[in-house]
């Protein structure tokens, strides 16, 4: 969600910082995890949109290991594999980057969290018909980054 | 043939039936949309593909240290009491549940970091890897994070610094990294309530207490959790905000010595605000920081709690074990000895209901602090309610309310004086000022230099001898005169019925008090295991439980005799529990 290990790790500190804080607030209407879900999610976009206004390097890429320097035990093949995969989630956290934070939320919460619609919704606080669009957008907008495809991020 | 717009809308439900989220109707609908349309077929395969591939994203665990910094802060806000609307056994049940929450949460937070680390070594699944190096390490990431982030603005810089340190600290866990950072400027005070914080949550892992010196986070090995916070103010103003953080029980205490020749003490009352609102409900800002701050400007700072008495201990406690400047600190307690008073039935100096008749009279029967010289230092400044409920600041009669707390403040405006006369403060002004007149019988800066000791007599005695720091005694009335219009009275501790006295009180008639009050030990000791309990116990049985002491935390700037750090520091390492 925010690309950086760093602020994820203040992030997660701040999502239960305010779960605590707000704990008072919860009122089991929700499920207990969906409620902080929806705590980090909001933080994480907020955090982003911050984020955008501001230039920041992160030290980890620059002190980001050159490619091959372990893994020196294994076969060729393994570390092909290994490269196109890395590869691929490079290509996926880049495109997940470009896509707008709606979208990228929905799809996050679908494919990596692995929640339900109805979930989601109560996490984004949108309908579900709104989720679904958002999610199947947010797939066609990543297939045709992952493909080469010009996109259009801010088409509807 | 479906229509443009049977299309788009197949189109639209393609994800929504790859994620089995539509109906059975609408399912077999576009089943048999898929049959028939080529196009609609691979749409889905790269749906599925999208979506199998976001899925293949490593996931990673939240550091363990989450757990034990979440605690630590439910349990700060436990002790605190700051949370008044909330079940404290709720607290704790979900703060388990939240605990356990951390890794799903922190997936999702870190989903996609781990392609920008080092190639992976393909010797687990991404489901189990363990948190990355970084992370292993991280305990003081936030801190160091908040420093790269002030470095952009040129207002901090970090270096790397060897082991060679730790030399200082005697016995330290081995430290395989450590940031320091020297401020350039003012440091908010945001950031110092964020670096308390962050020490806070370390000390749960049994972290060491920093302490003063430079300012800079110590990454240790992941096994001992232990994060070390010094901060270095860039002036003596400085130096006073972070020691009012301190009293929040919050940071650890900068042994920095405040330079006699400055007393700049800049503690706005925006600063107040922002600090109270940093600190929560918890904080009850008496009129000294108002005084102290924006009018007279004092290097002392106070702060008032209203806290239980089974708390208390515990926090003197805390108090005890984190700040390593004794002698910059002083604890002054109200309670009220009158246990048989019902909750309500609190005298309010210039309560117009009282005068009234609303509300029974009741007997000027003292509470009191205690002050370092045995004394106890009664006074009727009932401006708290028996109940905790702290007087409605619109009320009429708030400025005669009020009165016997000014004069309490003011006191707190001679901190270098009181300091050498340790235990004056709160003591009615003439009494007072003769003490002052005493202890200085040269400059007063030379008379702070060096604290003073102070007797009372026994039981009746009513002379107090106060030693000056040539040594000669001098005699002064040990309660002298409080003022006609006066709600306070100068208490000879042992003087006093015990049953009057009660548990603190009682504690600090012990022999030498002056030099063992806020000996670390002593403090133990006197604490009974800083366990509530156990002051509890000490609580007469009638006393309401509801009843909250007063309990005023003072601290003063150093004085001018140095300590090296390894002296302020306790003989048995920083931030370990002797209990």
């Amino acid at each position: 969600m925010c690309h950086n290990e760093a602020d994820a790790l203040d992030l997660t500190q701040s999502t239960f910082l305010k779960a605590l804080e707000g704990i008072g607030k919860f009122q089991g209407r929700s499920k207990f995890y969906t409620w902080v879900f929806r705590i980090a999610v909001n933080l994480a976009i907020s955090h982003r949109r911050t984020a955008a206004r501001q230039t920041q390097i992160s030290l980890d890429t620059v002190h980001k290991e050159s490619p091959g320097s372990n893994g020196s035990a294994a076969g060729n093949d393994d570390v092909s594999r290994r490269a196109e995969q890395r590869e691929l989630h490079e290509r996926l956290e880049a495109a997940l980057q470009q896509l707008d934070d709606e979208f990228r939320a929905a799809v996050v919460l679908k494919d990596i969290e692995d929640l339900d619609y109805a979930s989601i919704a109560e996490i984004l606080d949108v309908p579900v018909g709104t989720v679904k669009s958002r999610i199947h957008r947010a797939r066609l907008l990543l297939r045709q980054m992952l493909s080469g495809e010009r996109v259009n991020v801010d088409q509807p | 043939m479906l229509t443009n717009r049977e299309r788009e809308q197949l189109e639209a439900d393609l994800s929504a039936y790859l994620d089995g989220e539509l109906d059975e109707r609408r399912t077999a609908e576009i089943e048999l949309a898929l049959e028939s349309s080529e196009q609609a077929r691979q749409t889905l395969e790269t749906l599925r593909l999208v979506s199998d591939r976001l899925g293949t994203l490593p996931r990673h665990r939240a550091p363990d240290q989450l757990t034990s910094a979440m605690a630590s802060h439910a349990e700060r806000r436990l002790l605190l009491g700051d949370d008044t609307t909330v079940r404290r056994s709720r607290i704790i049940r979900l703060v388990s549940q939240i605990s356990a929450a951390a890794a799903v949460i922190a997936a999702c937070a870190f989903v996609g970091w781990q392609v920008l680390q080092g190639p992976d070594t393909g010797q687990q699944p991404p489901m189990e890897r363990s948190a990355p190096r970084a992370l292993k390490n991280a305990p003081a990431k936030p801190m160091a994070i908040a420093l790269a982030k002030d470095k952009k603005k040129g207002e901090m810089h970090e270096s790397r610094r060897g082991r060679g340190e730790d030399a200082y600290y005697g016995g330290q866990p081995e430290v395989v990294d450590e940031i320091e950072a020297h401020s350039q400027e003012r440091i908010p005070q945001s950031r110092v309530v964020e670096l308390a914080e962050l020490t806070d949550a370390a000390r749960a892992g049994e972290a060491s207490v920093a302490r003063g010196g430079a300012a800079f986070a110590r990454e240790s090995v992941p096994e001992t959790r232990e994060v070390h916070i010094w901060i270095t103010p860039r002036d003596e103003a400085e130096y006073v905000r972070m020691a009012a953080v301190l009293a929040s029980w919050s940071a650890p205490a900068p042994g920095r010595r405040l330079d006699e020749e400055k007393s700049e003490f800049a503690f706005t009352p925006a600063d107040q605000r922002e600090l109270e609102g940093k600190l929560g409900a918890p904080l009850r800002r008496s009129k000294a920081m108002d005084t102290l701050g924006s009018k007279k400007r004092s290097p002392s700072v106070a702060h008032v709690y209203q806290i239980s008495a089974a708390e208390l201990p515990t926090r003197i406690h805390q108090l005890s074990r984190n700040i390593d400047a004794p002698n910059q600190i002083r604890v002054q307690m109200n309670f009220d000895p009158t246990a048989e008073m019902p909750a309500g039935d609190m005298d309010i100096p210039g309560d117009q209901s009282t005068a009234a008749g609303t509300r029974p009279a009741r007997p000027a029967a003292p509470s009191g602090y205690v002050g370092p010289d045995r004394k106890v230092v009664a006074n009727k400044s009932h401006w708290l309610f028996p109940g905790g409920r702290q007087r409605a600041k619109g009320d009429e009669d708030s400025a005669a309310a009020e009165q016997p707390r000014k004069r309490v403040t003011r006191a707190g405006d001679r901190g270098r004086n009181d300091q050498a006369g340790v235990g004056v403060r709160g003591q009615p002004s003439a009494a007072r000022d003769a003490d002052d007149a005493v202890v200085a019988p040269g400059p007063r800066r030379e008379a702070a230099s060096a604290p003073v000791r102070s007797s009372v007599r026994p039981a009746g005695g009513a002379k107090s001898h106060t030693e000056a720091p040539d040594g000669k005694p001098s005699t002064v009335p040990a309660a002298q005169a409080p003022a006609p219009d006066s709600t306070e009275e100068t208490l000879d501790i042992e003087g006093q019925p015990k049953e009057r006295l009660r548990g603190f009180v009682r504690t600090t008639t012990a022999p030498a008090t002056t030099d063992r009050l806020f000996d670390r030990l002593f403090l133990l000791r006197r604490s009974g295991g800083a366990r509530g309990a156990t002051a509890a116990a000490t609580m007469p049985a009638t006393q309401p439980a509801a009843d909250r002491l007063t309990f005023r935390v003072t601290i003063l700037p150093p004085s001018a005799a140095p300590t090296t750090p390894a002296a302020s520091q306790p003989a048995d390492g920083p931030g370990t529990d002797t209990e």
